[in-house]
């Protein structure tokens, strides 16, 4: 029977999972940037990093 | 991703200019008429279309002495708040003692510039050796990208290492090996 993992074996395991899931995004993120018009992938980053700014007083 | 590629600039057309982009522009127009400068970390991989954001953007500008530290805090002062101190000998000191300051627009807190004066052998390879980048009417001083790729591994956060990938898998056939072998091994670190 398999053991029951701790807490923190848990925590650790979503951890590793977590990072590889992250590195896998970074290849399939910059395979689409790669084959992306400037215009169009600039245009979705700007969306995001704006959002995350403060709003400029109109 | 279009772009063009050199040691010395790399070209950049058609991309949407966020609020961060005009915010470092702006900073770095009143910047560099008192001083030299390069940017590094984490705004070289979202410049080039890293999905994420960050709340500072960080810059080294080479030593100066006060008077000429006085002019640039002067000038600075009309469109900026200094946020650790508005103190000009105190932010003088600490940029002396290897500390950053951080610079918002007035009235924010972010984003912001942290900016550092050069004390290490490293970043005075990354002002002297950095690149142009050139994208619609801006112009910025970027780090060597072997160097950030090789520098943001030795730091190792998961934010940190992901940058390095990105910028690695972006530029992977232009960068200049024999330099990003010599920085990882300065470093000890591997891609």
């Amino acid at each position: 029977m398999k053991k029951k993992m701790t807490l923190l074996e848990e925590a650790e395991e979503r951890k590793e999972i977590n990072k590889r899931q992250n590195r896998e995004f970074i290849d399939m993120y910059v395979e689409w940037i790669k084959k992306t018009p400037n215009n169009e992938w600039s245009d979705q980053q700007k969306k995001l990093i704006d959002s995350m700014l403060p709003k400029k007083k109109k | 991703m279009d772009y063009q590629y050199t040691p010395e600039k790399i070209i950049l057309k058609d991309k949407k200019i966020t609020e961060l982009d005009l915010f470092v522009d702006n900073f770095v127009r009143m910047l560099e008429k008192y001083v030299n400068y390069v940017i590094v970390s984490g705004y070289v991989a979202i410049f080039f279309g890293r999905s994420r954001g960050t709340e500072d953007i960080d810059i080294l500008i080479e030593p100066m002495n006060w008077d000429n530290f006085q002019n640039l805090y002067t000038k600075l002062s009309e469109k900026y708040d200094f946020l650790n101190s508005s103190d000009s000998k105190h932010l003088f000191n600490m940029l002396n003692e290897k500390l950053g300051i951080r610079i918002a627009e007035k009235g924010k807190i972010i984003p912001n510039i942290e900016l550092k004066f050069i004390k290490y052998s490293f970043e005075e390879y990354a002002i002297k050796n950095s690149i142009l980048i050139e994208s619609e009417s801006m112009v910025f001083k970027l780090s060597p990208i072997e160097l950030q790729i090789a520098y943001k591994l030795y730091l190792g956060s998961e934010k940190d290492t992901l940058d390095a990938q990105f910028l690695y898998q972006i530029f992977e056939k232009d960068l200049n090996k024999k330099t990003l072998d010599r920085w990882l091994h300065h470093f000890k670190v591997k891609l």
